[in-house]
């Protein structure tokens, strides 16, 4: 299942968004645009549904309170509101649709609330909240979590559930991965920043780690020209590191670990293990980063395979032209970021007319769409 | 020894050709690098290769005095008889270790021409293969099409445009032909269906 459709209402810069999704999605847009803040639309809903550690109250509070996620320029105490549609096949009809409207309260605890939950299965309401729910009338404390919290409550609608909490986040930044020490591997999370992935990796179980491994070698084979051999370790202390040996060297200088590894070499382990994992939806922030552009054109062939085949949606952002020249990919599949009357509005960009016929005249998505991206002035860009 | 050379191509799919075609070449030449690099080059000059060929013909030219150039180029239906490729070379003499080829239409139609072949990889009746491809308008779109009536999902699925989305080719078309091109491709097939193809082995014998 993939989901199929976005709402949103005062979700941080977005006062009003309603956007179609297809399996690969690339999310344009200039600096600052939001596209990070639309990928976070997702984290934020697995941090709800995701079972350890999850649900309402930490979701919104390891975002820093609802101040930071409603959108500064609505209206006095509006509503938050996201609603998906998932599905098995973008433009059907969905399977679920899940929506949450959260406020918080203007005087007394100022708890946060949800002011409604609600789930469509096959496009019939099976879940109102506070309205269905007598229960939640009566003790409004209730209204605190999300049925799609628990696994008693969400039974009903357990598929949304599982497809929320397999949201995983790709955003490597190789300096975390070298700097972090051994004290702070602990820390819950599991966002892909630094020490999280290596972390992430040692957990796997032994076989399925050396199945991936070995797939992952076999691939920086032609990725990486002095690419010898590839293991991960842990070190007296327990610190999980992984290691990496390349040709050329002298036969005692042995293996080098991350902190010696290139960005290039850490962000493409980390693509290729994402990847590798059974997540259903990936996220991935501007992947291109640190890479070669030969390896860059092929990440979209790369992600529809892992798409068709094992069905993973991939939703990613991106500033490269050499990830968007390529002819396959449909203006349905590009998400476009721009400034409106209403503060930052999405859209596909098959729906914009200029593109549409650039295309048709033969040009690719990414010669057609990137150019609005870009700043206007950047020939006065001094300092 | 077999003798280096540079290639300039405008997309994968030709530089997977091109590769080909001189591994089968008398001469066996070896490619020692391929331009461009990167679609991000091309920026600055439209939305196809061959805006940045022809931008760079001179430099090519200037450069294979040192390694021989070989370039491929889709002409596109347009007129591209050798006088215009001698304007982009300005007011420079063409140098004889660059060699220009050029696919009437586009490189899709020299696979097409393989007709048993590509056939057979599309999971397409033969029949729906015409005799001369280089007729063939626009190959890219005909090839999609073709997939579109493939009877492997598959190849329905990477190589057709899903149905009602705007782009010129299915998501995995490029990659899926790349390896169509390498490893079923039968050249001494293809060449007598396509005059064009034909010429550029010819050519590229005598390196
Ligand atoms: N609650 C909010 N209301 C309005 N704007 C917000 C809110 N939170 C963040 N922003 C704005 O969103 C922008 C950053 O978006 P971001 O997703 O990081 O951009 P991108 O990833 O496209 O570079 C900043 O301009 C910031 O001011
Ligand atoms: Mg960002």
């Amino acid at each position: 299942m993939i989901i199929t459709r976005v709402r949103l209402a005062n979700w941080k810069n977005f006062k009003k968004v309603d956007v179609n999704l297809r399996g690969r999605v690339f999310v344009v847009g200039a600096n600052a645009s939001g596209k990070s803040n639309f990928l976070d639309v997702f984290r934020f809903l697995r941090d709800i549904a995701k079972p350890k550690g999850g649900g309402l109250q930490q979701a919104v509070s390891s975002r820093g309170g609802i101040s930071k996620i409603r959108c500064l320029s609505a209206r006095k105490n509006p509503l938050v509101e996201i609603e998906v549609e998932i599905g098995e096949l973008a433009d059907t009809i969905p399977s679920f649709r899940y929506g949450i409207g959260i406020r918080q309260e203007n005087k007394g605890k100022r708890r946060i609330m949800l002011d409604y939950e609600r789930v469509w299965k096959d496009e019939v309401l099976i879940l109102d909240r506070p309205a269905m729910i007598s229960e939640d009338e009566a003790d409004d404390e209730r209204l605190t979590m999300t049925y799609l919290e628990n696994a008693t409550t969400n039974a009903l609608f357990r598929d949304v559930a599982d497809l929320f909490g397999s949201v995983s986040y790709l955003h490597l930044v190789p300096q975390l991965l070298r700097s972090v020490k051994s004290a702070e591997i602990e820390q819950p999370g599991e966002d892909f920043y630094g020490r999280n992935f290596l972390v992430r990796v040692t957990k796997t179980a032994d076989r399925t780690r050396k199945a991936r491994l070995n797939r992952i070698m076999k691939a920086l084979e032609n990725a990486l020209p002095q690419f010898d051999a590839l293991k991960d370790d842990k070190d007296s202390a327990g610190v999980p590191h992984l290691l990496l040996r390349l040709k050329h060297w002298r036969p005692d200088a042995g293996w080098q670990n991350e902190e010696q590894f290139s960005d290039g070499t850490i962000r493409l382990l980390g693509l290729f293990w994402s990847m590798l994992e059974g997540d259903t939806v990936l996220l991935f922030e501007e992947p291109e980063l640190s890479l070669n552009d030969r390896i860059v054109e092929m990440l979209p062939g790369l992600l529809w395979k892992l798409q068709s085949s094992k069905g993973r949606q991939a939703i990613l952002t991106t500033h490269s032209l050499s990830l968007l020249s390529d002819p396959g990919i449909a203006a349905e599949d590009v998400l476009l970021l721009e400034n409106g009357v209403e503060g930052t509005e999405i859209k596909q960009a098959s729906s914009d007319p200029e593109i549409v016929a650039m295309m048709r005249a033969g040009m690719t998505v990414g010669d057609a769409v990137l150019p609005r991206t870009a700043p206007q002035n950047v020939t006065e860009l001094t300092l | 020894m077999n003798r280096a050379v540079n290639i300039a191509v405008e997309d994968r799919l030709s530089e997977a050709v091109l590769r080909l075609l001189l591994s089968r070449a008398k001469g066996k030449p070896i490619v020692s690098k391929s331009y461009p690099l990167s679609k991000g080059w091309q920026k600055d000059v439209g939305p196809n290769g061959y805006g940045y060929i022809k931008k760079s013909l001179p430099a090519f030219n200037a450069a294979s005095a040192v390694t021989p150039f070989v370039i491929l180029v889709d002409a596109d239906n347009r007129p591209c008889p050798p006088e215009t490729i001698k304007s982009w070379l300005e007011d420079e003499v063409q140098n004889p270790n660059l060699v220009i080829r050029i696919a009437i239409r586009e490189v899709e139609a020299w696979l097409l021409a393989d007709r048993s072949g590509i056939a057979d990889f599309l999971a397409v009746p033969e029949s729906c293969i015409p005799l001369d491809p280089s007729r063939i308008k626009d190959p890219k779109r005909y090839l999609s099409r073709l997939a579109a009536r493939s009877r492997r999902r598959e190849i329905r699925e990477d190589l057709a445009r899903a149905p009602g989305t705007r782009s010129k080719t299915g998501p995995f078309f490029s990659q899926s032909l790349q390896h169509f091109t390498k490893d079923l491709w039968d050249i001494s097939v293809a060449r007598l269906h396509s005059a064009d193809l034909n010429r550029a082995i010819l050519a590229l014998d005598k390196i």
